[in-house]
């Protein structure tokens, strides 16, 4: 194309005019490639500490999400192992899982036995090593983030608890404080009995009915032996088939991070046989729900009508939800990012239009002599209007590369330059990216709006040239 | 407010005994049952003392009122708070395993969960335990243990097992009689994995209702240092209660003072 | 002489300009034919009317009122698309500020009507070639126009104007901004290509030099034909 190359020398003819305008392009179309890469990113660290929390899909009794969530042990499932068994040996199912596990969620108060500081709890029975595989998700390599050393009190890389050990747990880092499992117990002055009696106090038993008042005070607080000096908790439940309330205690083993602030200050995690004998004493194992965990995210919406299917087709009692509806949070502030970057994306534009238009428009009212001469020997209104047009495009071609070429720097530059901070929602640091390179949907709208936006802001002043009496223009030669 | 008030009436009637001559666990435990629930309703008022480190900080009356059901040998009792001034009016219902708390600041009784229980002072619903039915009772020998005053006794040491696990009242308790009055001296009780929740110290020992009964008990708290909760009884009559009274509608009338 | 029909045949030519809210009548009933192969000069003061008269002969710039015919088509008839071929085809221009594309070599400028015209590349390249060698600017090819004299600028723009074999070029102050001497060269290269080609020239001037050599000499004044020898 000739008309190419003529458009080029064209632009090349004052060259810091139109370098500043591929600049501005440049810069503009960059800048949207990495908010879009930020984005990304962020989207990528919820999607795997939600997922890493909560799986890709839940399965519960019906009725539970609408009726369940003040007492979810009173919709149980009770036929847990027949659901795991259904689903893993589904032969459209079975490749793309990665495991399946259950839960038991419930409610209840807890009193530190150590401190008698009480607070209400959410709790979560789990088979350890199964949770633990969850938690450990991390197709993207952001939140699970071991080696950073800002994340070195979370990770110790072995699971909270283990699968034998029923009757501890892990308590979420509010809570804990919350309970004051950190706090060593009161020491009272005058409370040991070697300690000889303060000059105050008489030698005879303080006139109480003949009670020894100095006496019983030495009595107070733990014994020694008292398996209360552990890190102890006592829980209490109201078991969902009613009746009186149920007691058990259990002894603390971690204090955890959670995937979200609410977690941290309610969650005990703790083996799920425990769980489910505080709750449904003496019966068979019980979970509040069934979690599916699979290879890819992108199989989401495949593994949930599979599942409906087989709900449907053996007429279980069942629902099921997926993850981002368990987490509503996420889907709004995917809405709220797309919002903001569409508006950014919009601002842009109109800001990269009147640029070309400007700079269009300057061009060509130096040139008009020389457009009049074309017209003169020739060249139609039509040709001459795509060739100014050209000229645009190709100032929006060159800014958009370079803004593409911005943009994968600075996806490098982030690589290298190891800025760890937490985002939104999560809960762990997480090294910052920016995933231009691997969100290429990104790069591609920012290229071509800067590119529509060239066309479209060079044709105004291209149609003037192109309407305007030859004669008019020769005039300017 | 010690809304543990109507509960500690079991304390009150914590294994009083006749003099009988060596007993058996299983004639021990029947016989503080006998004891411990009249056959007859009645008041006593209460004077709890929130002791630390010996020294009183918090003084509360209550007037308690038991009535008997007719048929069992089963107690509904309500309770008003007489002093301090800012707590007076409140009043506390206990029966049918329900405990219902009613501040006339508010409208309607609340219903109180066991949670409001745990820690500082026990909970027991008291009058319908039947230490017989519901614990597993054997004699552990005898052993010598200073008593409130701080003098030694000679005791029978009792084990007492919670038959059903869970519920408010407490797991496992010991119990110390004295082996020559067959009055109690000391309590212990504990969670079932074996923790010690807190202790009772009897002293005060008098004529009421035809028994010699301990009339003050001293909770000694095994989880927080220094805290005691002196409990005076006083003040005992047998009343004929109406049904109408014991129930959670009742409570606004009683904080009133409506009272028969 | 065979009787040949003439290249040009204007009918009472008008030409009116909306100047402000004035309407100004710049070329009044101006009727001329001009010969195949003519070497027509169009003289007059300032103000008569002689460039709007080129501008319509060249089919720059539409007649208010008349008719113009040109190589037997009607050209006042013509919509803008077809006027633009039309010049592509069978017109050439040269211009007093030898309006060459500064951004194109010598050749490129002179390759530019073939390209309007669809010539393929190949043809087009070698055709300028020669036509800037009958020029004398072989050596000067691919120098760009501010890198050449005027005259050699000039000498581009007569290549650029006959190229595509016009039945008529018309010029418009060709000499005015070259020294006399070249002047002379320029107006013998064009007398040399016509001779050639047998193309017809139109031309606007003042210098009396170029005047001098026409064929035929049309006058303005106010607008009006004075003479037309």
């Amino acid at each position: 194309m000739q008309n190419l190359l003529l458009a080029l020398r064209n632009i090349g003819r004052n060259k810091r005019r139109s370098l500043v305008t591929i600049l501005a392009i440049a810069v503009s179309c960059g800048g949207l490639a990495l908010f879009g890469g930020y984005a990304s990113w962020m989207f990528r660290a919820v999607e795997e500490q939600t997922v890493g929390s909560y799986g890709h899909l839940q399965i519960y009794r019906k009725d539970y999400y609408d009726k369940g969530t003040g007492n979810p042990a009173a919709y149980a499932i009770d036929d847990y192992d027949k659901i795991k068994k259904l689903l893993e040996e589904d032969p459209v199912l079975k490749p793309k899982l990665d495991l399946v596990t259950g839960q038991i969620l419930f409610n209840g108060m807890v009193t530190s036995a150590k401190t008698q500081s009480a607070s209400t709890f959410a709790g979560l029975g789990v088979f350890p090593s199964e949770d633990y595989h969850l938690t450990e998700w991390n197709p993207y390599g952001i939140t699970r983030a071991n080696e950073l050393k800002e994340n070195a009190n979370y990770f110790s890389g072995t699971p909270e608890l283990a699968d034998d050990d029923i009757t501890g747990c892990s308590v979420g880092l509010g809570l804990a404080k919350v309970l004051r499992l950190d706090e060593k117990p009161e020491k009272t002055p005058a409370s040991s009995p070697a300690q000889p009696t303060a000059a105050s106090d008489p030698p005879k038993a303080p006139a109480s009915d003949g009670v020894d008042l100095n006496f019983l005070t030495s009595q107070t607080g733990p014994k020694e032996s008292d398996p209360g000096d552990k890190q102890s908790l006592d829980l209490l439940v109201s078991p969902p088939n009613g009746g009186m309330p149920n007691a058990t205690t259990i002894t603390v083993r971690k204090l955890m991070p959670r995937a979200t602030k609410e977690m941290e200050d309610t969650l005990i995690k703790l083996h799920i046989k425990h769980a489910s004998e505080l709750l449904f004493r003496g019966q068979p194992l019980h979970v509040t729900a069934v979690i599916v965990l699979l290879k890819s995210t992108d199989d989401t919406d495949m593994a949930m009508a599979r599942v409906q299917k087989l709900i449907d087709d053996h007429h279980l009692n069942l629902e099921q939800k997926r993850w981002e509806e368990i987490r509503p949070f996420f889907p709004r502030m995917k809405r709220m990012i797309a919002l903001i970057f569409d508006f950014v994306f919009v601002l842009l534009v109109v800001m990269v239009s009147f640029l070309i238009y400007n700079t269009q428009s300057a061009g060509i009212m130096e040139r008009l002599g020389e457009i009049g001469t074309l017209r003169a020997i020739g060249v139609t209104r039509i040709s001459l209007w795509r060739l100014l047009v050209l000229e645009g495009l190709m100032l929006g071609l060159l800014g958009g590369l370079l803004g593409m070429v911005f943009a994968i720097l600075g996806d490098r530059l982030c690589q290298v330059i190891h800025i760890v901070y937490i985002p939104p929602t999560v809960t762990f640091y997480a090294k910052l990216e920016v995933l231009v390179l691997r969100n290429p949907v990104v790069l591609l709208q920012a290229f071509v709006g800067g590119l529509l936006c060239a066309i479209v802001s060079s044709a105004l002043p291209a149609r003037k040239a192109a309407r305007m009496e030859i004669v008019e223009a020769l005039r300017h030669s | 407010m010690p809304l543990k008030t109507p509960l500690c009436v079991l304390l009150f009637f914590g294994a009083v005994f006749t003099a009988k001559a060596d007993p058996t666990a299983q004639q021990l435990a029947e016989r503080l049952d006998f004891v411990r629930r009249p056959t007859q309703s009645f008041e006593v008022k209460m004077t709890i003392t929130e002791l630390k480190n010996g020294k009183p900080e918090q003084t509360s009356v209550m007037r308690v009122m038991a009535r008997k059901h007719p048929a069992s040998t089963r107690f509904d009792a309500v309770a008003l708070c007489q002093a301090p001034p800012a707590d007076q009016g409140k009043s506390v219902f206990a029966g049918n395993q329900e405990v219902w708390f009613f501040d006339p600041k508010g409208k309607h009784p609340t219903r109180v969960s066991p949670h409001h229980f745990k820690g500082k002072f026990f909970v027991s619903d008291a009058l319908s335990t039947s230490f017989n039915a519901e614990y597993d009772t054997e004699l552990d020998g005898e052993e010598t243990i200073p008593d409130a005053s701080h003098h030694d006794v000679l005791c029978l040491r009792l084990k007492m097992r919670k038959k059903d696990k869970g519920g408010m009242t407490p797991d496992v308790i010991e119990y110390w009689v004295d082996k020559k009055l067959l009055q109690p001296i000391r309590g212990e009780f504990f969670t079932a994995s074996g923790k010690l929740l807190r202790t009772s110290y009897y002293a005060a020992y008098a004529k009421v209702f035809g028994e010699t009964r301990p009339t003050r008990v001293l909770v000694v708290s095994n989880t927080e240092k220094g805290v005691i909760t002196d409990i005076k009884f006083s003040d005992f009559a047998t009343r004929e209660w109406p049904e109408a009274m014991f129930s959670k509608d009742a409570l606004e009338k009683v904080s009133r003072g409506e009272l028969p | 002489m065979p009787e040949n029909p003439p290249l040009v045949e204007a009918e009472k030519i008008s030409k009116n300009y909306l100047l402000g809210k004035t309407v100004v009548a710049a070329v009044k009933e101006v009727s001329l034919s001009v010969a195949r192969g003519a070497f027509t000069v169009i003289s007059g003061p300032s103000g008569s009317g002689k460039s709007t008269l080129l501008h319509v002969l060249g089919c720059l710039d539409k007649a208010t009122s008349g008719m113009l015919r040109i190589a037997g088509e009607n050209v006042s008839a013509l919509g803008d698309h077809e006027l633009s071929l039309f010049r592509a085809r069978k017109l050439g221009f040269i211009f007093q500020s030898f309006n060459l594309i500064p951004v194109l070599t010598a050749l490129e400028n002179v390759e530019y009507p073939m390209r309007i015209n669809k010539v393929p590349h190949k043809e087009s390249k070698e055709r300028a070639r020669e036509m800037l060698e009958s020029v004398g600017l072989s050596e000067y090819i691919h120098h760009r126009p501010t890198e050449m004299s005027g005259g050699q600028c000039q000498r581009v723009a007569i290549g650029r104007a006959l190229i595509m074999k016009p039945d008529l070029v018309l010029a418009d102050e060709p000499t005015a901004n070259l020294d006399s001497a070249t002047g002379e060269l320029i107006m013998e290269l064009m007398h040399e290509l016509k001779r050639k080609m047998g193309t017809a020239f139109v031309i606007s001037t003042h210098d009396p030099m170029v005047a001098a050599q026409a064929e035929q000499r049309i006058m303005m004044r106010d607008g009006k034909l004075q003479a037309n020898a």
